[in-house]
């Protein structure tokens, strides 16, 4: 290999080296990483990003200087792509995700992935999703009653539950001391981590179950689906449908990120309300309601009955996470 | 026959590759490509992109850390003192190397250039595939990840560093029993030398270690980029759904879990979750294989072990890891 052509190829990789770099410090400083990666590896890439500098600065000496850095008579062992096919080949696959980022608009997870993936709803239960808006049909289009049909004990249970605890609910709720909640929700060995976010989301006159605590506060309504049932809250996500669903259904969802998109979840809570089709899908809508418990196949499951949408623009970091040390961060 | 298949292999994939590129312009090109100045890219792309370099952009840093860790090790630990520290009794050797995770917790992108470095400094093979396989399960990190990750099931975490210690304790012992070739790939030997010489040549130069770490960048990136795009495509156009409707019987359900765990291409650190997002329509025991698998083997690492070894040991390795997770998790009592 004479030194023209080692030169050449060092001169590329310094080219791909400085096109990640850049593509790293703009992602950084227009504030976009959080699109692809979730906030606790942000630290991570900012040292990345010193890291590619530096290889970038020495790759481009090597370009310079190639003969003194690299003067030995081994130059196979180098890595150099030897045709030029390969050449091509294994440039183009570092160019891809360059031209990708530089030149592809960003776009926000939807309705797209969440069908691929499959929604986790405050039931835990996809499966169970079909059934719970089968069973919702008939009390909600037409007068509540016995849904009398193959799913008979799901509506048997449905439409009374709900009311009585609400009232329940409404009842004890400012009679409570702090100790009281606190008692209310101990049981169950599910741990203090669960039990402190219980206490916290339930003293709120109306739950806001904003970005921080949004998982773990979804989790922790599905643990406590009883207790919970009849409370108010506010939320925010992108509309989600099924084709199952009726026309008041939509849910509200969120993409939960652990480390990068590639493992994004959607969670979600079902919501109805009457004007419920007026929202399209991936729009992001703001919903205020009550929640109200339905049981199927012994699950506890709550469904939003929403009083207010708005809608709203997406927020900027439009995931969420889980974010177990601050259980009462709110 | 087999050789060949591995020499054009980097052809094949690259060919392929730039098939899908070639489609995807005039696809989309056929659709409003230009409105205004403003590009017109489907949904499903821009999907891609996102999952594209997401993948990209979490894999890059323990890659990188992999190398100059790798470097590291090149620069400052002699052959002398790798064999010393190894325990010469297999017997030992090998619950050593399975362990040896706690020492070094690397997720499974960092482990491969790492475990190459260190075989190449004379640790044993056995020692060196168990740690390869152990090493990004059995660690605080990971465990910690799913042990939060399945809140309501916490001892999976315990099941899941239990039955990968015992896959990859059986991985090595079959390793010390069978392989008597070096797996390494051809030409990794005069590297090493090449290495060395430079090593002695400009000991205690910064600048080489970086030198060195472009060039593993190049090396393992190019199997990394490969692996995470094809990943990124079958996120887009795989539903879950279809995969989980496989899954029946318990032995297609664990193959159709470590399937998805093998495409996927997911850090270990975070693989956890996702399996826990499976919980509804899977058993925990499928769960368990999914769990297992992953880290020891998936399509990105694949093809980054086939940058570092002989094509038939790899084989080898994915057949026997494979049949051990699936028998195994078969096995576990969950």
């Amino acid at each position: 290999m004479n030194q023209s052509s080692a030169k050449r190829h060092y001169l590329v990789r310094s080219l791909i080296l400085l096109g990640f770099t850049g593509l790293l410090a703009q992602l950084i400083l227009t504030h976009r990483l959080g699109l692809y990666l979730a906030p606790r590896l942000h630290m991570l890439s900012y040292v990345t990003l010193g890291i590619l500098f530096m290889l970038t600065l020495i790759s481009l000496r090597q370009v310079f200087s190639g003969a003194t850095a690299y003067d030995c008579d081994c130059e196979d062992a180098h890595k150099i792509p030897r045709s030029l096919w390969r050449s091509v080949l294994l440039y183009g696959i570092f160019l891809l995700p360059l031209s990708m980022g530089f030149l592809m608009p960003d776009q926000i997870l939807g309705s797209d992935v969440a069908d691929k993936r499959g929604i986790t709803l405050l039931s835990n239960d996809v499966r169970k999703l079909a059934e719970v808006t089968g069973a919702a049909n008939t009390p909600a289009s037409g007068e509540s009653g016995t849904a009398g049909n193959a799913s008979s004990h799901v509506g048997e249970t449905n439409a009374p539950a709900s009311p009585q605890k609400k009232q329940e609910a409404a009842a004890t709720l400012p009679a409570l001391s702090d100790a009281q909640i606190r008692q209310k929700f101990s049981d169950g060995g599910l741990g203090d981590f669960y039990t402190d976010m219980a206490v916290s989301l339930y003293k709120q006159p109306v739950i806001s179950l904003n970005d921080k605590v949004f998982l773990d506060g979804l989790t922790t309504m599905e643990l406590y689906a009883k207790e919970f049932a009849g409370k108010e809250i506010e939320t925010l996500g992108f509309v989600y449908r099924q084709p199952d669903f009726t026309k008041e259904q939509f849910v509200v969802a969120r993409f939960s990120v652990s480390c990068c998109t590639a493992d994004a979840n959607v969670f979600g809570i079902l919501v109805e309300n009457k004007q419920g089709s007026k929202w399209a899908k991936d729009s992001w809508v703001k919903v205020r309601g009550k929640l109200e418990a339905r049981s199927v196949d012994g699950y506890d499951m709550l469904v939003l009955k929403a009083d207010g949408i708005e809608t709203v623009k997406a927020p900027k970091d439009p995931y969420v996470y889980y974010n177990y040390d601050t259980p009462a961060g709110n | 026959m087999l050789v060949k298949v591995r020499q054009f292999l980097l052809e094949i994939i690259g060919a392929l590759l730039l098939g899908a590129a070639a489609a995807w312009l005039t696809a989309s090109g056929s659709a409003s490509w230009f409105s205004g100045f403003q590009f017109q890219w489907s949904g499903r792309w821009l999907d891609m992109k996102t999952f594209f370099l997401s993948i990209v952009l979490e894999a890059i840093p323990f890659v990188l850390l992999g190398v100059f860790f790798s470097a590291f090790i090149q620069t400052f630990v002699t052959e002398e003192q790798v064999r010393r520290w190894t325990p010469k009794n297999p017997l030992i050797a090998i619950p050593f190397g399975a362990f040896l995770g706690f020492l070094f917790p690397v997720c499974e992108c960092a482990i491969i250039p790492v475990v190459r470095r260190l075989i190449q400094k004379g640790m044993p093979l056995h020692v060196g595939v168990v740690f390869l396989l152990a090493g990004p399960i059995v660690n605080p990190v990971v465990l910690s990840s799913t042990y939060l990750a399945f809140a309501r099931q916490p001892d999976l975490a315990f099941h899941r560093g239990a039955a990968a210690l015992v896959i990859a304790v059986i991985v090595g012992v079959l390793t010390l029993l069978f392989i008597r070739k070096n797996p390494l790939l051809l030409g990794m030997e005069s590297q090493i030398r090449h290495e060395e010489a430079h090593a002695k040549a400009l000991r205690g130069k910064l600048s080489m270690t970086f030198s060195h770490a472009i060039d593993e960048f190049f090396d393992m990136g190019k199997f990394l980029l490969a692996g995470a795009l094809i990943s990124a495509l079958l996120q887009v156009y795989v539903s879950r759904e279809t995969l989980a409707e496989i899954g029946q019987t318990p032995v297609t359900s664990h193959l159709v879990m470590m399937g998805m765990a093998y495409l996927f291409s997911l850090c270990s650190e975070a693989d956890a979750f996702i399996a826990a997002s499976f919980s509804h329509s899977f058993h925990a025991s499928s769960l368990l294989a999914f769990l297992v698998f992953g880290p020891m083997l998936d399509l990105k690492t694949t093809l980054m072990l086939l940058g570092t070894f002989r094509f038939g040991f790899v084989v080898k390795l994915v057949a026997s890891v494979t049949v051990l997770v699936l028998a195994v998790t078969l096995l576990w009592p969950v």
